[in-house]
Parts: structure tokens; C-alpha cells; sequence
């Protein structure tokens, strides 16, 4: 591989492309290593937008007025764009990469008005600041917070021998009060993986555990805790008893009994190879080679979970610099990507936001807890494309700077672009159009 | 022929020799040949997330019904199809599908190899895989080349999701508010792709050529639901005219408040059929619409006034060749012992041997030869004999 291959991959496919006045990185490795370092959890274009008032959200489901809802979604639509375009000006892109990866993979989705509140602030808080630090810790502050808490049903699970359990069950059904949805998904989606050797009694008793794990002043939640909509172990609701799981007993500890089980959680292989792998996945190949998943799973585990290890690992992977288009962009890097290499800031929430939704991927909102897909097969579809097109040629008309396709294209790939496409830029009926050209070309499409 | 509405356990196993649903029925009717059918158009409706069969198809007749689901069970407004089954309150056109005949429900179906996780399981029912992911040709691109004619095939969806993906070419079309054709542009781009990206050069152009039919179908109709419905009709009756459509439908994970949720997911589903339905006009007669989901829900109610994932659910088949209408399962019954793993609907039937009989009778193909084409991984699997 030359180093104009390698400085390429690593601002494409690890980064968001080169913006318009930045300059090839000279050490592409050590570059991607440095960002590790130099990641700030909390930029200033963050926190440009506040965000739609979670708390009288948590009190009260209501939102019928028209004002009113048009402000909480205008606020969520800020929080989108503040998202775009801090990646989009980011100096250190890969992390900003990393940070989408890992909201994504602990997804949450805004589905209802109460996780629409809270899932920016999921990232921003929950996600951002641990995502250089242990897994463990990224784990937890992702089972922990209160959209995952809310998401996953789990802030109305109750024991059914507990405190508020036990007054509640006159009747006599199984389950009372239990709900083993969040239990379910730490262990398929969150660490080991699905059928990776946990049984549903594992997943029931990480639920019992995890009785207590709750939002304070939630409808139905316990009242006077804490913080309103603030995260709460509440032990009149947490199942008594010592629980088993992965052939292990966990004594009865209040709020440490879960956090124990997650700890055992992390450790265990299968959640060193689930993570390497979608992480190979991400950076690597659909299919990222069997090689490759146990070199990153052995530095996860080696390290005990430590991510910067695992990130070099991921870089030293000669796999992932091969200079072949092995990642088709989803949208949402599609759309960063062209935005950064045209200079263009992200300036109409409405727009953007909407735009997104319309390529299929409507910011943090998967509609489901397995996250959004990494796959090209889901993205490449014919209708998705087309809009694609579309898209590019909304986002360079309502751009009102200068946008000369060429140069974008020329400095984009150093001159490492198809006749075809060049030619098709060059040859374009207007700017706008020289623009979708350019972001619909197959060197832009794949990264 | 008029089935037997609801065959109990005992009957079904006295009877299967010549009307049963259950794949013991499958050997003696086989050798029959069978004419093929031409013209004729599958729907298929994925309701991601696990719809609750109990609360869709409630068996209202079994006596342990109201004692095991508890406050799931009361709901008033239901359609009675039988002494055992009705239709939730919001199903409407499925009843009235139902009076005329043209419904076919099934119960306590499932995956031939069960799992409570939604993306394992959705992975099974679309690709009939007998582990998940290890299969990469969805059921409904395997149908494709079956019977008297190739045959295309259009998601109504942003992406072209599992169950369609394979080695045929598949068409998508996202029902969303695009409007816009920048013809210019995606002849330049089609330009661009032609010499050296063959592949990108033909997704394109049939996408090109789907966005121009859509736009023109999606004319003056509004409400999300029903343009479903009405959108898929309107590619089905129109020019390009493709013979396989998927709708996908999410939001049916109901972990909590399940009666009020499912009443606004079933009026929309209620909603895409009726407008399919009044859609397609003669066209409904050589269509066929099979609504799944990839499990049923637990019997209990959960803590939250919901119900957690579960095993056995049902199935609904609807259109205007159906051969035979009514409910037909083997019923496991809702008592504890009856129960898989004492908290879920018994799987009686499996799924694929369900979906592979209707589809062998709709287009008029043996059923074994539906199970061979469409399930080659599931040895010893057998069709319904639907006909």
C-alpha cells in the first residue's frame, strides 16, 4: 500500500473524508492513534441547542398542544444538527465515529416522546465521555441511563417479592411486576451476542436483579427519590435473594448485585469476540476476516475491556487499510461525509433532520433496540439510492457559499477517482448538479 | 370447500388423513399433479416485533383463557369467528374478509426452530434458515422462480429487507412523501455507472423506473397506513405489475400498556388491508396476502399491563382464491401443563410448513415441491395441504 493509499483510508473510511482546508495527515496510523488522546467528550458545538425538557415529559405524557409539540421537535431537530455538524468540523473524526458505533450499538430509539427527550442526551452524557475508558464502564452507563431505562421497559419492572411486589400481588400471576426486556437485550445485543452460551434462566435472573433499576418521578415509578427523570435504585422495588447466573451466585447486594453481573458479563469471551467483531465490522468488511475478530477480541480481553487498547488493535489490523471499496456508507455517513467534504455546515434542523429520515435513517431512531444495521445489502436498495440523489442535490442547492464540485473532488480523492466520474462532474449541467455527481459517484458511495 | 372451523387436538389427529392442516396430512394428496396457476400475486405483510397472536386471534372459547392472560383478556368489540376464535376489535376488514370467505387464520404456529430473540427469529421466518444467519436467500426471492412464470418483486420499503433479498433483482419503493423526479440527474449518474459498475448500472435504472411508476401511484392518498396498502396496489394492478410485494409494519414489541398500543397498531394494519383490498379490485381474486410475525407473546400479562416474547402465534391468510377459509390449528390448550416452558403458547404447527401451503396452492404447484424450493435447509419439513 502507498502512503497516499493509507492517508486515504484513513480519513475515508476511519474519518468522515478531508474537509475542504484540511491536509492529508502524514502518519496515518499514528493520526488515528492520536485522536484516541486528543477526543473531546464535550465540544462547544454540542450543546448549541438545549434539548426538549425531559422532565415534563417524565411527569406528564400530554404534548397535544401544536405549539408545543412543534418546539419539542424543533428542539430534538437542534440536537440532530448539533450532532451533524460536530462531526462534521471534528478534528478528531475517528472518535466521532467511534461515538456513533457505540450509541448505535447500545441503541435506543426515539420512538416516543420520552425517548425522543432523552436520547441526545443518551449519547451526549451516556455515551460520549466513556467511550475512551473501560468497556465495563461504557456498559454500565449505557444499561443505567434513564432512555435505556425507559426504552427497555425496565423502569417498571418490579420484583414480585419485593416491597412494592408483594403489596401489589393479590392476584396470583407469574411474574408480577417483572419485565425482562432490558435483561434480555444487555445479553444479546449489548455483550455475549445471541446463542452464546446464556439460557432464558440467565436472562430471568438478570432481570430480578435488576429490579430496582428505575427513573425517578416516572409515571408509575417510584415518587421522591431523586432528581426527577434522573436514574434511581429504588429498593423497595429490587427482588430479594441471591441470584445465579453463568453458573455463578451473585449474593443478594441491593444496586451492586446487577452491576457484579455486569461485570461478569464483560468479562466473558463471547462479549470480547460480539464486540471485535461488530467493530471489524464497522471498520473492516461486512464479513471481517475470522483472523482479524480474534486479534481485536484478544486485546479486549487481554486488556480486561480496556477500549484504547482495543482501538489500536483495530488499527494495526493491515485488514482495514486495504485500499478496496469494503464499506458502502449508511446514510447518515454518507450525509456527514458529503457535508464535510463540500464545507457545508448544518444549518436547517428541519432539513436535515427530515433529509435523514428520508435516506432511512432517522437519527437515533432505529426503531429497534438492535441498532440501525452495518451491512451493505440493507442499504444498497434501489429507492434508498435514488434518494440519495436527491439529498445531494437538496443539500448544494440550499447551500448558499460557493461549491465547485471539481476541486471538492480533486482534493476529496487526490486525483484517485474513475474517468467516469470525473468526467461526470466536469461535465455537469450546474454546480448543484456537479455536487450529487460527485456525492452519488461509487468512490464517495463506499468508504 | 368450507373447513371445519376449529378442529380440536383430538379431532385434528382423527381427521388429518384428509382435511388436517398438520403436516401429517402431507404424503397421500402429493402425488396428485397439479396445473399451474398463471397471473396470480402474493402480498406478504412482516409485523416486526413480535404481534401478539393471543390479543390478534384471541382463542376467546377456551376455557382457560381469561384465568391466564388476565387484564390482557378483557376487550370489548370483538369479531367472533367461531365458538373458540375471534378477530381483534380493530380487525374489521379481516372479519368481514372472513364472512366472504376469504380468510384463513391459523394458530399456535411458529418456527420450526423457536427462539425469543426478535432478530434471530426474523432472520428464520424470512430466510427458512434452520439456524439464523446462516441462510442468505430470503423465502419470498426463492418464490420468485417458482410456477408458470418468473416473477418480480417490489419491498415497500426504504431498504429491501431479508426475506426478498437474494440472486433475483428486487425492486424498492419507500411510501414516504417523495415527490420529486430529477431526471436530468439520474441520467448523468446512470452515465456514470454504465461503463465500469454494471451492477450499480442496473440497480439504478430499476430504481429510476420505480420511483417514476411510485410517484405516479402516490398521488392524492395520505394517511400513512393506507397509502401502504394503496401504494402496493397500485404497483400491483399497474404497468410494471410485479407478483411478489413485501409491507413491513413495526412497533408490535408491546413489553407494556399492550391494549392501547395494539389498538392503534391494528387499526393501522386494518387500514394497509382495506386499502389493498379496495385496491386491487378483480386483481383480488388472484391475490394472496399472508400476514406474520416472527413469535406470539407470553400468555400472562406481564408487570406492565403487557406481555413479554414468546413462542407459538398465529398467522393470517386473506384473499380472493383462498380454497378454504376459517381457523384451523391443532390447539394446544392455555392450562399450565399445556404451556411451552409453563408461559407460552405451544407451537403446534410449524410456520414454514403454514407459509410453503399457501403459497403450493396459490400458484398451484405441489406442496412439496413449495417446502423443497422455498426451505431447502429444513429437511423433513412438510407443506399444509391447503387445496
Amino acid at each position: 500500500m502507498t502512503l497516499l493509499q493509507d492517508q486515504l483510508t484513513a480519513h475515508n473510511r476511519f474519518g468522515f473524508g478531508l474537509a475542504p482546508n484540511e491536509t492529508l495527515a502524514p502518519d496515518p496510523r499514528g493520526w488515528l492513534r492520536a485522536q484516541i488522546e486528543r477526543f473531546n467528550p464535550a465540544p462547544a458545538s454540542l450543546r448549541r441547542a438545549p434539548g426538549p425538557a425531559p422532565l415534563d415529559l417524565l411527569l406528564s405524557e400530554s404534548g397535544k398542544d401544536k405549539t408545543e409539540r412543534r418546539q419539542f421537535y424543533d428542539a430534538f431537530r437542534a440536537q440532530v444538527a448539533d450532532r451533524l455538524e460536530t462531526a462534521r468540523i471534528s478534528d478528531t473524526p475517528f472518535m466521532e465515529r467511534l461515538v456513533h458505533f457505540w450509541s448505535n450499538h447500545f441503541a435506543v430509539s426515539a420512538d416516543k416522546r420520552v425517548t425522543t427527550a432523552l436520547t441526545a442526551d443518551f449519547e451526549f452524557d451516556g455515551i460520549r465521555p466513556n467511550i475512551t475508558g473501560k468497556f465495563i464502564d461504557l456498559f454500565e452507563s449505557a444499561a443505567t441511563h434513564p432512555a435505556m431505562l425507559i426504552y427497555l421497559d425496565q423502569s417498571r419492572s418490579i420484583g414480585p417479592e419485593s416491597l412494592v411486589g408483594r403489596r401489589r400481588t393479590g392476584r396470583k400471576r407469574r411474574n408480577a411486576g417483572l419485565n425482562e426486556n432490558l435483561a434480555r437485550e444487555i445479553l444479546e445485543l449489548h455483550s455475549m451476542g445471541v446463542r452464546s452460551g446464556y439460557s432464558q434462566s440467565d436472562v430471568e435472573e438478570l432481570a430480578r436483579a435488576l429490579t430496582g433499576y428505575t427513573v425517578a418521578a416516572m409515571r408509575g415509578g417510584p415518587a421522591n427519590a431523586g432528581d426527577p427523570g434522573s436514574f434511581v435504585f429504588a429498593s423497595n422495588r429490587h427482588e430479594p435473594g441471591t441470584r445465579r447466573l453463568l453458573g455463578k451466585s451473585f449474593p443478594q447486594a441491593g444496586r451492586n448485585q446487577a452491576r457484579q453481573m455486569l461485570q461478569e458479563i464483560a468479562r466473558q469471551p463471547a462479549t470480547a469476540k460480539f464486540i471485535a467483531t461488530k467493530l471489524a465490522r464497522h471498520f473492516i468488511a461486512d464479513k471481517p476476516p475470522a483472523a482479524s475478530v480474534a486479534r481485536i477480541a484478544d486485546a479486549f480481553s487481554r486488556s480486561e475491556g480496556d477500549l484504547p487498547s482495543v482501538y489500536h488493535a483495530l488499527i494495526n489490523e493491515d485488514a482495514a487499510w486495504q485500499p478496496a471499496k469494503a464499506k458502502f456508507k449508511q446514510p447518515w455517513e454518507w450525509t456527514v461525509s458529503a457535508m464535510r467534504s463540500g464545507g457545508i455546515p448544518a444549518r436547517q434542523p428541519r432539513f436535515l433532520a427530515r433529509t435523514l429520515s428520508g435516506l432511512g435513517q432517522k437519527t437515533w431512531t432505529p426503531g429497534s433496540p438492535a441498532g440501525f444495521p452495518d451491512e451493505e445489502v440493507r442499504w444498497l436498495a434501489p429507492d434508498a439510492l435514488i434518494r440519495r440523489a436527491d439529498a445531494a442535490l437538496q443539500l448544494a442547492s440550499r447551500h448558499s457559499g460557493p461549491l465547485d464540485a471539481r476541486k471538492i473532488a480533486a482534493h476529496a480523492f487526490q486525483g484517485q477517482m474513475a474517468e467516469d466520474s470525473q468526467g461526470a462532474i466536469a461535465g455537469a449541467g450546474d454546480p448543484d448538479q456537479a455536487f450529487a455527481l460527485f456525492a452519488m459517484s461509487p468512490e464517495f458511495l463506499w468508504r | 370447500m368450507a373447513i371445519n372451523p376449529l378442529l380440536s387436538r383430538r379431532q385434528l389427529l382423527a381427521a388429518s388423513a384428509t382435511t388436517a392442516l398438520s403436516a401429517v396430512a402431507c404424503s397421500p394428496v402429493s402425488a396428485v399433479s397439479r396445473q399451474a396457476i398463471k397471473g396470480r400475486k402474493i402480498v406478504f405483510v412482516l409485523l416486526r416485533g413480535a404481534a401478539d397472536g393471543l390479543s390478534l386471534l384471541p382463542p376467546v372459547g377456551d376455557p382457560g383463557f381469561v384465568a391466564a392472560r388476565g387484564s390482557l383478556s378483557n376487550e370489548d368489540g370483538r369479531h367472533k369467528l367461531n365458538d373458540m376464535f375471534a378477530l381483534h376489535p380493530e380487525l374489521g376488514t379481516m372479519a368481514k374478509l372472513a364472512k366472504q370467505k376469504q380468510g384463513l387464520f391459523f394458530h399456535a404456529v411458529g418456527l420450526s426452530n423457536p427462539t425469543r430473540s426478535h432478530f434471530d427469529a426474523q432472520n428464520l421466518l424470512e430466510t427458512g434458515g434452520r439456524a439464523p444467519y446462516r441462510q442468505n436467500v430470503g423465502i419470498l426471492n426463492r418464490v420468485m422462480p417458482l410456477g408458470v412464470q418468473p416473477r418480480s418483486a417490489l419491498a415497500l420499503a426504504q431498504t429491501v429487507p431479508p426475506a426478498l433479498l437474494g440472486p433475483q433483482e428486487v425492486g424498492s419503493f419507500a411510501p414516504t412523501s417523495v415527490r420529486d423526479i430529477n431526471g436530468d440527474l439520474y441520467e448523468r449518474i446512470a452515465g456514470m455507472y454504465d461503463g465500469e459498475n454494471p451492477r450499480l448500472s442496473e440497480i439504478w435504472r430499476g430504481a429510476v423506473e420505480t420511483r417514476a411508476a411510485g410517484v405516479d401511484a402516490a398521488q392524492g392518498i395520505d394517511s400513512p397506513a393506507k397509502q401502504v396498502g394503496a401504494l402496493a396496489a397500485k404497483f400491483l394492478t399497474g404497468d410494471a405489475s410485479p407478483d411478489i410485494v413485501m409491507i413491513e409494519s413495526t412497533g408490535w414489541d408491546t413489553h407494556s400498556n399492550q391494549l392501547g398500543r395494539l389498538t392503534r397498531q391494528t387499526r393501522n394494519l386494518d387500514g394497509t388491508l382495506a386499502a389493498l383490498h379496495s385496491g386491487l379490485g378483480a386483481m383480488w381474486d388472484d391475490t394472496l396476502v399472508i400476514v406474520a410475525s416472527e413469535f406470539g407473546r407470553t400468555v400472562a400479562t406481564n408487570g406492565n399491563g403487557g406481555s413479554d416474547h414468546g413462542t407459538g402465534g398465529a398467522l393470517f391468510a386473506l384473499g380472493g382464491a383462498l380454497t378454504r377459509t376459517g381457523v384451523m390449528t391443532d390447539w394446544p390448550g392455555l392450562r399450565s401443563g399445556q404451556l411451552f416452558e409453563n408461559r407460552d403458547l405451544m407451537i403446534t404447527t410449524p410456520v414454514e410448513s403454514v407459509i410453503a401451503g399457501l403459497v403450493a396452492a396459490h400458484l398451484g404447484i405441489a406442496p412439496e415441491e413449495a417446502v423443497r424450493a422455498i426451505y431447502p435447509d429444513l429437511d423433513g419439513l412438510k407443506g399444509a395441504i391447503l387445496t
